[in-house]
């Protein structure tokens, strides 16, 4: 009964050969053996030709071409290429399969040596191999949970992404990108399934190759003038570099990750050399970027003129242009890069190396990167193959001031100019563009490497074992520098200080350390029982080392470094380290390879854990069902269609760590006028332990209609206790900021839901369409408060962001204003503000001081809960491909700063100069100072059109005149069209250091992006 | 053959392959010191609270709170219009438009080195030297040499950052206790110099004289701050003319530099308030209020800085015998003895070489020792409590435009910041 009809692949040396007949596969190993590529006899006609990907045009590898009715087959090469000789007859029919594809046919004519054949993907297939979450790689029918598996390479070709995130972002349903800024070499926050913290990172954890490596979201120097650097280490990784990327959504699939899985892990594994003959890959991009119609979108600043009485308006952007000085100009973005890719049975090879320089829309924000990824596989023996990677990446950004600094805070709060102050700066609130561009650089130099070593070791078919190690180093060089001032830039900045120039360099470190061990005891118990016993240790230490100099005043100008700095120069150094120890044991049973059974137990230890707790323990079990192999399946008429189906359920636990020394009370060294001294530093906990995240999902995997239809479901509910919560200290205590305790509760739950479709597969014309959507809610539900603690009481934030229980974390609560009334005693004030008192009626909102009196309401929430993705490739005679893709996020509001700060702290809206024109309401907020501020959240959903191109594969002949076997050229475009209530800017531009607010001001947004790109084949 | 079809040689694998996972793992359980890990920039608690390190607790501790000093005069002088406001950066606007606000206010939760650092800072300071005065007590005179020493210089900072403390807050809190009125937290301030004075006169030596000089000006301050005039004008008797101890300062670091130079002076982002512009008396520039106009605007407004302070190491006066003779003559003038408190006033002019002043009028003479208190005690960080003690105007008035938009409201003290109410077990709810 638990025999199955069908062969699934296995390895056959390192060439996974899908659905081959028992024969053919030994035919096709020996054939391997001798070094035969391809597979023929030695007499007869020719056929031969590229396969390659229906949706993509992406030539495919390892695809089994086999001549119908015979045992003549190929295999095709890394460039997709097969020949097939001494094929007897005129007319044969063509087999086709690769694991991950739909099998193909094709009827071709002997002789034909310039095919062009494709295949359609098939992704919901349960024999492919995921590395993820498990001891070991696995096919995804044992799988209980889901993975999300992106081929970056096929998206790299239809869609370039000059980052990671912008690889992941609509392509993984419940993983949110969330952007912060858009300038040039920033990079995002990603956030699985929503956030399952209140106070720790949200970041998942992020692997390269096996090895974890540092993947910090705002690294750089301050560039937000509120604490946020934007350069987010992830984005050091070329994405040209990577084949696929796994992402593993929650604890119950992350089990095997232990502490700090939480929020998921993201699995990066970089391309691998293929056996055959070397191909070479060249890529030249060139393209351009600008902030489409900024002069609309930063909007208007309105006062009245002291001489004419009339009401004048003002706008940066007009303003550059009316001198003939445009503010922004169109950047600029270059990539190339190379790649070979080859080798033999026994060693195979993947080299790249890559040049990226982009230039953004002013000229303090620059880009330039060079990185180089070497791959080696090498087959030691038959039982063991070893694998290295080595990435080095050394790059240079410069970022733009922007938020609460610099030209942007200028730029977006400006006014007409009245007086010879206010005309030397032609409106811009400080000083205009070029004296900030002139002064002031931020950047920040990396260098960074990567390397792995992993070692698969085979003993018969009974046991395996493997070994990951390696390292991830960083040096990063962040530098504040404002120049001694000129005397023209002088006239705007008065501080002495600020035009004497200052200096600030930091040289951070970061290095990572992973070992990881597994080995798999593989028993058969009985003809159709097998169990896999697994056990592993994980080790993963962090260290992060930065020495800081600092200096102020230049005595001349033309100087730049901290030794020429008159003052006495500042210097810190800092190192932190964490520690994490894991181990765990895992066993699988597989009854008749439809059903499987998996239940494992991780315990991990942690140096950041207080010191009255110690070893933690994660419990992991799931179960999947491959029903439509059972023999009853096929048997029921409406069932028919499907071709593949898989329930699976799936709960598991994992741990989030508390921050580094967040456990200890501390003092820290200081300088005193008696000479060192020391000052209360952190308050501590030690009672601190890890959060601790539960997670139960179920779901199903299909396809249907001869694998043209493929979806892929998920429901989850993650219930994380003892969460950490950065509670601020009341001062009185002595010690200031915030104390990790474990006292909180939340539930997150959603849904996921992928379907994709070939809805038309003809010879010349393919259709594909995918769909990605996903819900995902969270909610408070303890704050640790004393039992009788009123409901409206049991919530932790002083201000506007609120952990309450019972709403979302993090969600955003105001005095929320109803009415107002102008005051006739005081024209153009109001009084009476009256605001909802949260029980459904109303209240005042202020007293006679001015001081709020009603209480705080929810508002919503910052983090969108709806997501998704629509995308859709179009091929025609498998040379050109048109594709987009839409993306959107609903259900939540941002609060818009840069409206505030226009209407309610520079009075330069409309309304503050007609007040009577404007509602009270309105007025009421624009006249207190920060108190009432409901006008000023806004719906932030939107709709966009975030990645649209068009491809053309030349014929062969073209690319000959190169000396090339394929060229392709495809020019795309990034977020051309923006669907959205939100009232600023962009949806998508806030504050990248805020964890839960969404505060817009002044930042750059998204940038519109063309791209023409070349791909050529040698 | 099935691939997981048992081996023919399994069983010798199968131990090979054990021994070797058995010994894997055995090893990483052996690496217990893997998670060790150093912070080398932190002290834990239990590594500094020992004995041999009392002179750098207390070190630390005095160093807590003139880095508060500090930032609260600063802040003083912006809510109590001797300086004003001067920068973009709307966050400092309610210290100066009086409009700070308990959830977010900058006094609430900023820092020592930042402007508008008010009540975290003087907390910090009031707790390290509490807890130094604890530590010293819970060890032996064998174990920290000079202990009593320590113990009264301890104590009078407690006992000075409690008067910053109660003088800057409507109300407050300490070691996480119930919420405290001014009174209560002056009272807590003279206990703590009477201790101070108490110790420091068991001791011999300048430093112990400088100690108790401190202690009986301090508790003269506690008191006068409660209107108890008589005691308070007993202990600023015992304080000799020309005496003073200074908030010291160098330019080694951030923390130990003079904030208000930094703020007006070599920063612009504050500007001497127009009250403080070309004080005279009787015609004559009072020198006690040295301001001068740079001719240079500091986000719109005319940038004049103050000149009584030049260099970011020049210290300031914590306690001097000019506060003492204020003292006395406010005191004095209470009592009726307008003569006296005359003549208090006029010691201080012929300091600067003022004309004398001259008046009979106790109301009169009242007002002067008011207006005497602003000149000579010019940023250093009595101004603000003084607005509120003596009920006087602000300046703008309360309902006036401020430059950058809005209004000036009235403040006479500073709310009891929220990052206290809500996390004070005994103050939640």
């Amino acid at each position: 009964m638990f025999s199955r009809s069908v062969t699934r692949h296995k390895c056959i040396g390192h060439v996974r050969a899908a659905r081959l007949s028992r024969p053919l596969a030994i035919a096709l190993a020996l054939g391997l053996a001798l070094g035969a590529r391809p597979v023929a006899a030695q007499e007869g006609g020719a056929v031969a030709g590229v396969v390659i990907d229906a949706a993509t045009l992406r030539p495919l590898d390892n695809v089994q071409v086999a001549v119908e009715g015979t045992a003549l087959a190929a295999l095709t090469d890394g460039a997709g290429r097969f020949r097939i000789a001494a094929v007897q007859g005129t007319q044969i029919t063509l087999q086709l399969r690769r694991l991950g594809y739909r099998p193909g046919t094709e009827s071709v004519r002997v002789g034909q040596t310039t095919l062009r054949l494709s295949l359609v993907s098939a992704p919901a297939m349960l024999n492919e191999v995921v590395i993820s979450g498990t001891a070991e790689p696995v096919e995804k029918r044992a799988l209980g949970n889901s993975v999300t598996k992106i081929r970056a390479a096929d998206v790299q070709q239809v869609a370039p992404s000059p980052g990671v995130s912008g690889l992941i972002n609509g392509r993984a349903p419940g993983v949110v990108v969330i952007a912060g800024s858009g300038a040039v070499g920033s990079g995002p926050r990603m956030r699985i399934r929503g956030a399952g913290s209140l106070s720790l990172s949200d970041q998942p954890l992020v692997y390269v190759d096996g090895i974890r490596i540092a993947s910090d979201v705002s690294s750089g120097p301050t560039s937000q003038a509120f604490g946020s650097g934007i350069i987010s280490r992830l984005n050091d990784i070329n994405p040209d570099d990577i084949e696929n990327i796994e992402i593993v959504k929650g604890p119950s699939a992350a089990t095997l990750y232990g502490t700090e899985a939480n929020n998921g892990v993201i699995l990066i594994t970089t391309k691998r050399g293929k056996a055959g003959r070397t191909v070479f890959t060249a890529t030249a991009r060139n393209g351009t970027n600008w902030f489409n119609n900024a002069q609309e979108r930063i909007g208007w600043n309105y006062s009245r003129n002291p001489i004419t009485g009339n009401i004048d308006r003002w706008n940066p952007v007009d303003e550059q242009h009316k001198i003939g000085q445009e503010l922004f100009k169109n950047g600029m973005s270059q990539n190339y890069s190379l790649g070979a890719n080859g080798g033999t049975d026994v060693v195979r090879f993947n080299f790249t190396g890559g040049y990226a320089n982009e230039k953004g829309i002013e000229p303090t924000n620059n880009l330039w990167r060079y990185t180089g990824n070497a791959n080696l596989s090498v087959m030691a023996r038959p039982n063991l193959d070893i694998n290295m990677s080595v990435g080095l990446n050394q790059q240079h950004i410069d970022v733009p001031q922007e938020a609460g600094s610099g030209m942007w805070f200028a730029a977006f709060y400006g006014a007409t100019p009245y007086t010879a102050n206010d005309s030397l700066r032609r409106g811009f609130l400080t000083a205009p563009p070029e004296a900030y561009w002139s002064a002031t650089q931020l950047g920040q130099g990396a260098s960074r490497s990567l390397a792995s070593l992993a070692v698969n070791h085979h003993l018969g078919s009974w046991f395996s074992q493997r070994l990951t190690v390696g390292t991830d180093l960083t040096q990063e060089t962040n530098t504040s520098f404002t120049e001694r001032m000129t005397p023209y830039e002088a006239l705007f900045f008065t501080s002495l200080v600020t035009q004497q120039g200052s200096k600030s360099s930091t040289r951070r470190e970061l290095n990572v350390i992973s070992a990881d061990y597994a080995g798999t005891f593989k028993t058969q118990l009985t003809s159709g029982i097998r169990a896999n016993t697994s056990l592993g240790a994980q080790f993963f230490r962090r260290n992060t080392y930065s020495l800081t100099a600092g200096g102020q005043n230049f005595p001349v100008s033309g100087l730049s470094t901290v030794n020429a700095t008159g003052g006495t120069p500042s210097a810190g150094e800092s190192y932190v380290a964490n520690s994490t120890l894991g181990f765990y044991g895992q066993e699988q049973f597989s009854f008749g390879d439809r059903f499987f059974l998996t239940a494992a137990l991780r315990v991990d230890n942690n140096s950041a854990f207080g010191t009255n707790f110690s070893w933690i323990k994660y419990p992991k079990i799931q179960g999947s069902w491959v029903i439509n192999e059972e023999s009853w399946f096929s048997k029921i008429g409406f069932l028919k269609p499907i071709n593949e189906l898989k329930l699976r359920a799936a709960y598991g636990e994992t741990g989030q760590q508390p921050a580094t020394n967040s456990a200890l009370r501390t003092f820290s060294p200081t300088s005193t006028a008696d000479g060192s001294g020391v000052s209360p530093n952190s308050i501590g906990n030690a009672d601190l332990r890890p959060e601790r995240a539960k997670e139960f999902e179920f779901g199903f995997d299909g396809s249907a209609f001869g694998n043209r239809v493929s979806t892929e479901f998920s429901v989850y509910r993650r219930d994380t206790k003892d969460a950490i919560l950065s509670q601020s200290v009341a001062p009185s205590s002595g010690f200031a900021g915030s104390r990790f305790t474990n006292i909180a509760e939340i539930r997150s739950q959603g849904v996921e839901f992928q379907l994709r479709g070939n809805v038309i597969d003809r010879n010349n014309f393919n259709l594909e369409m995918t769909l990605n959507a996903s819900h995902n809610n969270n909610e408070v539900r303890s704050i640790g408060a004393e039992p009788g603690t009123p409901l409206d009481q049991q919530f932790i934030g002083t201000g506007a962001i609120r952990h309450q229980v019972g709403y979302p974390v993090g969600s955003f609560w105001e005095l929320k204003v109803l009415s107002a009334e102008f005051d006739p005693a005081n024209p153009g004030k109001t009084k009476n503000a009256i605001c909802a008192d949260g029980n459904g009626g109303s209240t005042p909102c202020l007293n006679a001081a001015g001081q709020a009196i009603a209480p705080r309401v929810y508002m919503g929430r910052g983090d969108s809960p709806n997501e998704g993705s629509f995308s859709s490739t179009a091929t025609f005679y498998k040379r050109v491909r048109l594709y987009a893709l839409i993306d959107y996020k609903n259900g939540n509001i941002q609060f818009d700063n840069d409206y505030r700060i226009r209407c309610q702290i520079y009075y330069r809206c409309i309304a503050n100069l007609e007040p009577l024109n404007a509602d009270p309401k309105l007025i009421a907020q624009y006249n207190t100072s920060n108190i009432l501020r409901t006008t000023f959240y806004s719906d932030a959903g939107y709709a966009k059109l975030r990645e649209v191109s068009a491809s053309y594969v030349f014929p062969g002949k073209y690319a000959q005149l190169l000396k090339a076997t394929a060229a392709t050229m495809t020019l795309s475009a990034r977020n051309l069209k923006t669907w959205t209530k939100w009232s600023s800017v962009d949806p998508e531009s806030f504050w990248t250091v805020e964890q839960f607010a969404r505060t817009a001001q002044a930042q750059v947004p998204p940038l519109q992006q063309v791209l023409l790109s070349m791909n050529i084949t040698f | 053959m099935h691939p997981y079809t048992p081996d023919t040689k399994r069983p010798a694998y199968r131990s090979r392959g054990s021994l070797a996972a058995v010994l894997s793992a055995g090893l990483l359980i052996g690496c217990s010191s893997l998670l060790d890990v150093q912070a080398p920039q932190l002290i834990e608690e239990s590594t500094l609270q020992v004995a041999s390190n009392a002179p750098v607790i207390v070190a630390g501790a005095v160093g807590d709170f003139e880095c508060a000093w500090g930032s609260y005069t600063v802040a003083g002088a912006i809510i109590g219009d001797e300086l004003a406001d001067g920068q973009g950066n709307a966050a400092t606007w309610d210290l100066d438009r009086r409009t700070n606000n308990p959830a977010n206010g900058l006094f609430t939760t900023a820092g020592c080195t930042s402007p508008g650092g008010t009540y975290t800072p003087i907390s910090i300071a009031r707790y390290s030297a509490d807890n130094a005065v604890r530590l010293l007590e819970s060890w032996s005179d064998e174990q920290v040499p000079g202990r009593q020493l320590l113990i009264a210089r301890a104590t009078v900072y407690a006992g000075y950052s409690l008067v910053l403390l109660g003088e800057a807050m409507c109300s407050a809190a300490i070691d996480l206790g119930p919420e405290l009125t001014r009174t209560q937290i002056f009272q807590l301030a003279e206990d703590r110099f009477t201790k101070a004075i108490t110790t420091a006169s068991a001791l011999t030596g300048s430093s112990a004289d400088s100690i108790r000089l401190l202690s009986l000006l301090g508790r003269a301050r506690s008191r006068i701050d409660r209107n108890l005039y008589a005691t308070a004008a007993a202990d600023a008797a015992l304080i000799p003319n020309n005496w003073t101890m200074n908030v010291r300062f160098n330019e080694k670091d951030t923390r130990v530099e003079n904030r208000i130079y930094r703020q007006n002076g070599l920063g612009s982002g504050f500007t001497a308030a127009p009250t403080v512009r070309g004080v005279t008396f009787e015609g004559v520039a009072d020198p006690r209020v040295p301001v001068v106009n740079t001719g240079r605007i500091s986000n719109t407004q005319p940038l004049w800085i103050q000149t009584k302070y030049t260099a970011l190491s020049q210290p300031a006066p914590l306690a001097s015998w000019r506060e003492a003779l204020l003292i006395r003559a406010e005191a004095a003038a209470e009592a009726g003895d307008g003569p006296a408190a005359v003549g208090f006033i006029n010691q201080l002019h012929t300091r600067v070489s003022l004309p004398p002043y001259v008046s009979t009028d106790i109301a009169a003479i009242k007002a002067q020792v008011i207006e005497e208190r602003r000149r000579e005690l010019f940023l250093e960080s009595h101004r603000y409590f003084d607005i509120s003690r003596f009920d006087l105007p602000e300046v703008p008035a309360p309902g006036s435009a401020f430059y950058a938009g809005g209004s000036f409201a009235s403040q006479k003290c500073l709310p009891l910041p929220d990052v206290e109410r809500l996390n004070n077990p005994n103050l939640r709810g």
